[in-house]
């Protein structure tokens, strides 16, 4: 009994001396952009002693026994890295998470509607020229809605079976960047020459979500064969309870659309 | 039981005892950090003072006086100074007069100490005794032309020149820097924003850099370029040193070392990602306490970035006559200053 009571003071012993351990700090990921063509790649800096870099390129969190970084990483498909860095002396760093989205249908052009003024200048191309996947939303490959509506125009360089639009969203709360209400997406039917909708999908703001870019895949009811595509954007037209700018009209950022 | 048995299970249990007390002391001893002869052993619980009676907000700026003793700035109106012994007993208090109490220089005028408080709130630059009488006042200077009222000057930082002259960056307000004789009549200013090398996007430290005797000079940061400003006392522009990613405050000189607080980095910005730099002689990084050591290429150094998270936004470092180094943290949960004693 005596020696169960020595053997928990000194786990107890133990344990608070494990909490005097510093955290490593997240590892810097550096990368062009998360849309690429062809491949791309991804460095990890992390310069500290007794430290290593271990990844996953299959969404898990990382491990001691995961994959030890030792030069980029050479992306060629559609992944999602996780990043940690962990040493023996120090508590693991938060996990970064970065991803990469690879080219999907050929795109002749995608016209959207006229954003916030601060926005207006923005190049053509800026919806498809795979630069982006940066939460910083006045880096230059973001355009900013602040009314109810945007609404973008796909047009693909010929007619494909298409089943899904992915749209890359900033959520960055703080500066008032939200998800919208929802989106409604059309193709373009020649038989009645209308915009026919094949599906509508609607956003949450229940709670607060951290800051990050948000690579929404939207599905089609069924594949279509089409080389227009519409998406009416409903920003979100008040700011929810729980946020201090609560009732006010929110922000919609995006700076990218892939067609799958 | 036999008393001897006794006797040697209750040593065994006492050894128990101390253990946790004897590897929590290791695993500090274990911690060390920076680079090449600059490594530290952190103590994170060095100030002893009541957190009940004698509170901080931010701790904005550390100076060590002719006594020994580590005199705090904090914004905390219950106690704006705090005067420590290096052990982190607290001595004494004073000042419930700035709220806005930011910057803190120590000046030894005519063998006594005085102090510099730069309040960004009251938009002043107060001079006291070390004990808090004040001595003068400086108003925002509209002897410059640049300034049309009091809120758009908020000082941050100031030095005082062998001569007696005082210069005083405005960090938060225009980014000049205001020179004044020891009496506080304008003399000129400089600095102020603008394109091109010699001007200063937030000007927050300034400081006197007499290692070279034959040419001292002005060091003055320019936080959101990451960079320092030198400049001659009349206020010509020298050249730039710059630090990639660091948010650096002020310049501290001491010995052959130039040391400053990096609030946060470019990479990381409003993720408490600061630390420390030790620049050597030539303005070459030599030491990164909790950050890594930047390679250099053309001259210049690779972007920096925090590695181990030991510090929130760390304002000021504080090296006193044994070479201990004290950090003072910016909007960092109230938290005292730490000691870091070299390795």
């Amino acid at each position: 009994m005596k020696q169960l009571l020595l053997l928990s003071f000194l786990f107890i012993g133990f344990n608070s001396f494990a909490q005097e351990k510093f955290q490593l700090a997240p590892p810097m990921l550096k990368f062009k952009s998360a849309f690429f063509a062809g491949s791309t790649s991804l460095q990890v800096i992390f310069n500290q002693p007794g430290t290593e870099i271990r990844y996953t390129l299959n969404g898990n969190e990382p491990t001691e026994n995961d994959l030890l970084y030792t030069a980029p990483v050479i992306i060629t498909k559609r992944t999602i890295v996780k990043v940690k860095a962990i040493g023996k002396d120090f508590l693991p760093s938060e996990t970064v998470t970065a991803e990469f989205i690879k080219e999907g249908k050929a795109v002749k052009q995608i016209e959207f509607s006229t954003p916030n003024e601060f926005y207006a200048k923005a190049k053509k191309d800026i919806l498809y020229d795979n630069a982006g996947g940066f939460t910083n939303y006045s880096g230059g490959t973001w355009i900013g809605y602040d009314k109810d509506t945007a609404e973008v125009i796909i047009t693909l360089k010929k007619k494909e079976k298409v089943r899904t639009v992915l749209i890359n969203m900033l959520q960055d709360e703080g500066s008032w960047i939200f998800l919208p209400e929802s989106i409604t997406m059309f193709y373009f039917g020649e038989k009645t020459n209308s915009w026919l909708q094949v599906g509508q999908q609607t956003f949450e703001h229940d709670k607060p979500a951290p800051k990050k870019c948000n690579s929404y895949e939207l599905k089609f009811r069924k594949k279509v064969k089409t080389n227009k595509i519409r998406l009416v954007i409903s920003v979100l037209k008040k700011i929810p309870e729980w946020h201090p700018g609560k009732g006010k009209h929110a922000w919609f950022f995006i700076d990218e659309i892939k067609v799958y | 039981m036999h008393r001897r048995k006794f006797i040697k299970q209750s040593s065994i249990a006492a050894g128990l005892f101390c253990a946790p007390a004897i590897l929590r002391n290791l695993q500090q001893d274990d911690t060390i950090l920076g680079h090449n002869n600059k490594r530290y052993r952190i103590n994170t619980k060095w100030s002893q003072a009541d957190v009940a009676r004698y509170p901080v907000k931010d701790c904005h700026e550390m100076v060590q006086d002719k006594l020994g003793r580590i005199v705090l700035l904090t914004n905390e109106t219950k106690n704006n100074v705090i005067i420590y012994d290096k052990s982190g007993r607290l001595i004494k208090t004073w000042g419930s007069e700035y709220p806005g109490a930011h910057g803190l220089t120590l000046f030894n005028e005519n063998g006594d100490d005085v102090l510099f408080i730069c309040d960004n709130n009251r938009h002043q630059v107060i001079k006291t005794t070390i004990d808090g009488r004040v001595l003068l006042t400086l108003d925002y200077p509209k002897e410059t032309g640049q300034y049309t009222k009091a809120d758009e000057y908020v000082p941050t930082e100031s030095i005082i020149a062998p001569n007696g002259d005082i210069y005083v960056v405005d960090g938060y307000g225009k980014d000049f820097v205001i020179q004044y004789d020891s009496k506080g009549k304008y003399i000129r200013h400089f600095g102020g924003r603008g394109e091109g090398d010699k001007y200063l996007v937030n000007a927050h430290g300034i400081c006197i850099d007499n290692r070279d005797k034959a040419n001292p000079c002005l060091i003055v940061t320019s936080r959101i370029q990451n960079a320092f400003k030198r400049y001659k006392f009349d206020g010509t522009y020298i050249d730039t040193i710059p630090l990639p990613g660091a948010w650096v405050c002020r310049p501290v000189i001491k010995g052959d070392y130039l040391y400053a607080a990096v609030l946060q980095t470019n990479s990381r910005q409003g993720e408490k990602s600061g630390f420390v730099l030790v620049l050597d002689k030539n303005f070459k990084v030599i030491s990164s306490i909790a950050g890594n050591l930047p390679a250099y290429i053309d001259g210049k150094p690779e972007e920096m970035y925090q590695t181990v998270k030991v510090f929130d936004y760390p304002h000021d470092v504080c090296i006193d006559d044994e070479e201990n180094m004290y950090v003072a943290q910016w909007n960092s949960d109230h938290v005292y200053p730490y000691k870091l004693q070299p390795v």
